[in-house]
Formats: structure tokens, C-alpha cells, sequence
């Protein structure tokens, strides 16, 4: 708003003259010094120049004067803030530093972790698969040692019934004397 | 066992009455075995004894009358009647049975089933009888049948002891053993 009226009052300050000069026809070449309007002209651009001293004096300085002071100020704001900046910049440094740290710190625990489950998950493994092993071992043993006996009791079953065969076939009255007679004599051994 | 022991006070009232006179015990504990194995075995008779509609009166009448047309024993005619009577006609077998084995202890003698492979002569029998007797202590009385399934030799059952001398029984052994 000051700058509006600073340039308004400027302009009609160099404007009046000119517009002056223009009415008269321009800055006639003098032919001859006359004090009267010659003078009266210097007098006149004492004044306007006085007019714009006084008014570079009363309204630029103190406009320059709160401009410098803004910028100084901005710049103190700045300095600050640059400085708060800065410290902040250097406390996030740390502190990614620090996280980098405990990122390295919890990735190297986690590692650690991770090898000490492996390992730990392969001797079970291992463990386990030596007793499958075992318990497979044990097991086609104990089938093996079935199947024979199986085979051994069916042989013998087969053998006796072919036993069973053979004597129904060929005993005979002889025979069956023989046998009668036996028991007769031993039955009271006989279960 | 309900059924045994009612069997036993049967049997053993009857050897009350009967059982003194030894002469005539093995008589009567055949003949009531004998009519005992008739009366199960016809199924008319024993549905109609059986039947809780029939009269009391008109079972015994006709009890009597069968055993009387086949010159029956006063004692086996008034045991069986007794049976009757008691509701216990469907027990006349297992009665016949326990009157049969106590008949025996008071005589002196021994049920003993003897099955063979072949038919035993009479030497073979008396042989077996006289063995089975000095065994026992008792006089054996022996059943004989004849079971080829036995491939050879003998089998002797002593109330609840099997004598067992058959092939076939050799044989059963030796798998087992084996």
C-alpha cells in the first residue's frame, strides 16, 4: 500500500514539470541568460529535486530501512530454522544410524536364530528319521519273523493233514489191534 | 445250573425212595433213563405235556396209561409222575442223568463213554473194562461207538477226564508241539 503511494506521489512530482515544459513548447535554447526566468527554472528544479530528496528521504529510507529489517529478520528466521534444520538432519542422522544399528543388531539376531532353529530342526529331523529307520527295522523284523512262523505253521498243518491222509489210507485191522491194544495197556498215561 | 440243581433234588429224592434196594436201583435208573429218552424224543407228547392249557389230571392219566402199556415200573411210573406234576417234565432228561450218576456212586460203578476207531471184540472190551475199574476204584460201564475220524486207536471219558489215545489226537499234539 505505502509502495502504491510512494510511486503515485513520485509520478506526479516529475510529471508537473514536464507536462509545463510541454505547455510552453519545450526547453527553449536560451539566447541569453535572464535571471528572471532562468532563475526561476533553477529555482524550480531546486525544488522538485529537494521534492524528490525529501521524499526518497521520508518515504524510501524508512521503506528500504523495514525491508532490510524484514530481510534481516527472514534471514535470522532462516539462520534459525536452517540451524533447527540442521540439528534436526543431524538427530535423524543418528537416530537412522542408531536404527541402522539395530536393524544390523535384530537382522544378525534373527540370523543367528534362524541358524540355531535349522539346526535345530535337522537334528530332530535326523533324530527322527533314525528312529523311523529303526522302528522300519523293527517292524520288518518282527513281519519277517510272522511270515515264518506263518509259512512253518502252514506247512505243518498241511503236513499233518497229509499225515492225517496217508494213515486213513493205509491203516489197517493189524494196525488198529496194535493201537487198541497200546492204549488198552498204557491209558492211564494218556491225555 | 438252576435247571442242574433242580435235576439233583429230583434225582436225589428219588434215590431216597429207590435207593436202598441195590438190586432193583440199576433196574429202575435204566428204565427211567430208557422211558426218560422215549417221552423227549416224541415231540407230540412232550408239546402236549408241555401245553399249560392241558389238565394236570388228564397228563398223568395219560402218562400212566403209556407207561402201563409198556409194562413199566411202579417207581419209574410214579417218578415220572412226580416230574410231572412238579412242572418239571421238560427236565425228565437231565433228572434221567443225575439219577443214572448217583445210582452209580451207590453202586460202586462208573459211567465211562468209550469211542473208538474201529469196533473193539469182546476181548478188547474186558480188557478195557477191567483197566478203566482198577483205575477208577469203581466198576466201569462202558459205552462204546465208533468214530473213524479218530484215524486209530482210542478215546475214554471218565465223568469230566478224557483218556485221549487216538491218532488223530497224536497228531493235534504233535502241531501244537511243533
Amino acid at each position: 500500500m505505502l509502495k502504491r503511494k510512494l510511486a503515485v506521489a513520485l509520478g506526479a512530482v516529475v510529471l508537473t514539470p514536464m507536462l509545463a515544459f510541454a505547455k510552453e513548447g519545450g526547453i527553449q535554447m536560451a539566447e541569453e541568460w535572464t535571471m528572471a526566468l532562468d532563475g526561476t527554472r533553477i529555482i524550480n528544479a531546486i525544488i522538485v529535486l529537494g521534492a524528490f530528496a525529501y521524499l526518497a528521504v521520508r518515504f524510501g529510507a524508512p521503506i528500504l530501512k523495514n525491508r532490510a529489517d524484514t530481510i534481516a529478520t527472514e534471514l535470522e528466521t532462516l539462520n534459525k530454522a536452517k540451524a533447527e534444520a540442521e540439528k534436526s538432519l543431524k538427530s535423524c542422522e543418528a537416530r537412522l544410524h542408531q536404527i541402522e544399528l539395530e536393524a544390523a543388531k535384530i537382522t544378525a539376531e534373527a540370523r543367528a536364530e534362524g541358524e540355531d532353529i535349522k539346526e535345530k530342526i535337522i537334528s530332530q529331523a535326523k533324530a527322527s528319521a533314525k528312529h523311523i529307520i529303526s522302528k522300519a527295522g523293527e517292524q520288518i523284523s518282527l513281519e519277517s519273523d510272522l511270515a515264518r512262523r506263518r509259512l512253518y505253521e502252514e506247512t505243518m498243518a498241511a503236513a499233518v493233514t497229509m499225515a492225517e491222509e496217508i494213515i486213513a489210507n493205509n491203516i489197517g485191522p493189524d494196525d488198529h489191534k496194535r493201537l487198541i491194544e497200546t492204549y488198552i495197556a498204557n491209558v492211564e498215561n494218556q491225555q | 445250573v438252576k435247571d442242574s440243581l433242580a435235576a439233583r433234588r429230583y434225582a436225589k429224592a428219588m434215590m431216597g425212595a429207590y435207593g436202598t434196594d441195590l438190586t432193583r436201583l440199576e433196574a429202575i435208573s435204566d428204565e427211567f433213563g430208557v422211558v426218560a429218552r422215549k417221552f423227549i424224543g416224541d415231540r407230540t407228547l412232550r408239546d402236549y405235556m408241555l401245553n399249560p392249557v392241558a389238565r394236570q389230571e388228564e397228563k398223568s392219566a395219560i402218562l400212566a396209561d403209556i407207561l402201563k402199556s409198556a409194562n413199566a415200573s411202579d417207581e419209574v411210573i410214579n417218578s415220572v409222575r412226580t416230574v410231572l406234576e412238579g412242572g418239571r417234565f421238560n427236565m425228565l432228561g437231565l433228572i434221567a442223568e443225575e439219577f443214572e450218576a448217583q445210582s452209580f456212586e451207590r453202586l460202586g460203578k462208573v459211567k465211562v463213554e468209550v469211542i473208538a476207531a474201529t469196533d473193539l471184540d469182546d476181548s478188547q472190551r474186558s480188557a478195557l473194562e477191567q483197566k478203566l475199574s482198577a483205575m477208577t476204584g469203581k466198576q466201569a460201564v462202558m459205552t462204546v461207538s465208533t468214530d473213524q475220524s479218530l484215524l486209530g486207536g482210542v478215546i475214554a471219558k471218565v465223568g469230566s477226564k478224557v483218556y485221549d489215545g487216538s491218532v488223530k489226537n497224536q497228531l493235534k499234539a504233535l502241531k501244537v508241539r511243533m
